[in-house]
């Protein structure tokens, strides 16, 4: 039997397996990315509006361990369980807060916004395009998580809208948070206009 | 024929019978909605019409687009190792071969059972458009070919699911756009769920990963239509015409806390002029998000009907619960935070 073990493995190769590559995905872009940490500047203007008017994030194909035979592992199940977008867009506002805005969430366009808030405050409008993740282990057993999120957003001040698209990547490691990384960047994005 | 013809014709029609088993679904039977029937406790004065779902899914979901390729380490002539990875979409032609039929029965019958409508009235038509449906897996080979051996290393991960609708409701007369809505629902494969199943054998997972990528979708499916009812009462409530029977004396009120994960609901029922808890469950999420996570909120719901509140009866609530409790719009628009009580507290349960 055991001269014949070469065909039975190359049939069970060749019958079972799918051997598949994404198109169109390379992670190893942004594996190149330096890790990076959030500094939080002052914005000027005293109030924002903060809706997330689509969300169209697809993650759970991002989101895998690499190098590594861990079947599931708790860091990869809340990137897959969780609502990205919402948790982006909480670390949105979260980040905003941050740098001295008074920030009133928008969870739904039916709201009813009070004249004196909405006369008085900068409404960013964000469409989140696509967010992918992927956690990273090296060989020196360290983890690393890398993200991008395609962010399209409108800002109205005073009555002129400001639209535009961005693209921000991160990388933090296994203690630190990569929505925060990539809020942090847009927020950078954005501050220009508010 | 020798022995080892014979050999290799027994393992091909082993590993054709292993590996090739029957995944093609049917969503209609495995998609449970039963448990939307009577949501809503009182009539909203209007029609209903679900137009037929467009397919608007990216090409790479309609077909089997999985490419085949590898690397190749040690290009050697005796050594090679051969090491494949990346995500495996579900194979569209598993799926329901009628699945934007299905799919659409799916959408009319669950809106029925819920009685979103009355069915008399202003008549509106919704008309949905399928973004994403796909089941995915990870995985990751290595093949290492030599003289006289192969040897297959295989990783797979647990297969997660991604279904997308765009929702567009008009009203049926003018074709006026009444509010639109973009709502999705991810799945990750939970061995604990029933009818899921995955055995692993020394070869690996074998057909049934490729069973449970497929039908991951359904599930996903399943929980974005328990969601629908509620996301179709906030978009039906931006039209102040529409009657609909509320509570114009309510003796008590919802509050809502969202989990973590954004999953589920804490939903607690209180009796105004008391504070007497009547209801107190944590649920899969039903109501749209209203609020950042662990924050208590008013919700613009009546517990009397159970329909969404529009912007006046949600203020008129509020104003009948300030003077009980502290609710005040602080970093949310959308819901009220809850507080606690006032002082002086509510009379005690008689």
């Amino acid at each position: 039997m055991r001269k014949y073990s070469f065909y039975f493995y190359i049939l069970i190769a060749v019958s079972c397996s799918t051997p598949t590559i994404m198109p169109n995905h390379n992670p190893g872009k942004l594996n190149n990315l330096k890790l990076s940490v959030p500094a939080v500047e002052r914005i000027s203007s005293k109030s924002v509006i903060l809706y997330l008017e689509v969300d169209r994030t697809t993650s759970p194909i991002g989101a895998w361990l690499d190098d590594s035979d861990d079947q599931i592992t708790p860091v990869m199940k809340t990137f897959v369980m969780a609502n990205p977008g919402m948790v982006m867009f909480e670390k949105t506002a979260l980040q905003l807060e941050k740098s001295g805005l008074k920030v009133y969430r928008l969870y739904n366009d039916q709201t009813y916004i009070p004249a004196a808030i909405k006369n008085n405050s900068i409404l960013i409008k964000m469409t989140i395009e696509n967010m992918e993740f992927h956690v990273r282990r090296t060989t020196d057993l360290k983890v690393y998580h890398l993200g991008r999120a395609d962010i399209s957003y409108k800002v109205q001040k005073n009555s002129k809208v400001f639209q535009g698209k961005t693209s921000v990547k991160g990388k933090t490691t296994e203690n630190h948070d990569i929505f925060e990384v990539l809020a942090f960047h847009f927020c950078n994005t954005v501050k220009e206009l508010l | 024929m020798n022995n080892k013809t014979n050999f290799l014709i027994i393992i091909s029609i082993f590993s054709f019978l292993s590996c090739h088993h029957e995944v093609r679904q049917n969503i209609k039977s495995d998609v449970d909605y039963s448990n939307l029937k009577n949501i809503f406790r009182g009539n909203r004065y209007c029609s209903l019409n679900v137009a037929p779902m467009v397919d608007h899914r990216p090409k790479n979901e309609t077909y089997d687009h999985n490419q085949k390729s590898a690397s190749l380490f040690l290009p050697l002539i005796l050594i090679n190792i051969f090491n494949t990875a990346g995500p495996v979409f579900g194979e569209a032609s598993n799926y329901d071969p009628h699945l934007r039929k299905s799919i659409d029965s799916l959408l009319k019958e669950s809106l029925k059972l819920t009685n979103i409508c009355s069915g008399k009235g202003k008549r509106y038509t919704l008309y949905p458009e399928l973004k994403h449906y796909y089941g995915v897996r990870y995985e990751k080979n290595s093949f290492l070919i030599a003289a006289g051996i192969g040897l297959v290393s295989k990783f797979e991960f647990f297969p997660s699911a991604h279904v997308a609708f765009q929702l567009t409701l008009k009203e049926t007369d003018t074709g006026k756009v009444v509010s639109t809505r973009y709502i999705s629902e991810n799945y990750l494969f939970n061995p604990t769920d029933p009818g899921l199943n995955i055995n692993t054998s020394a070869f690996g997972p074998g057909a049934e990963i490729l069973k449970a990528t497929t039908r991951v979708p359904t599930i996903a499916l399943h929980r974005l239509l328990t969601r629908l009812p509620y996301e179709l009462e906030t978009m039906l409530a931006q039209d102040h015409d529409i009657k609909v029977d509320q509570d114009s004396d309510p003796e008590s009120f919802m509050l809502v806390r969202l989990t973590k994960e954004y999953d589920f609901n804490e939903i607690v029922i209180i009796e105004i002029k008391t504070g007497r808890i009547l209801f107190n469950k944590i649920t899969r999420r039903i109501f749209p998000i209203m609020s950042k996570p662990n924050e208590w909120v008013v919700a613009p719901v009546s517990v009397k009907t159970r329909r969404w509140l529009n912007k006046n009866d949600y203020h008129n609530l509020l104003n009948i619960l300030n003077k009980f409790y502290k609710v005040s719009f602080k970093g949310n628009l959308t819901a009220a935070t809850f507080s606690g009580v006032r002082d002086p507290k509510p009379d005690p349960v008689k």
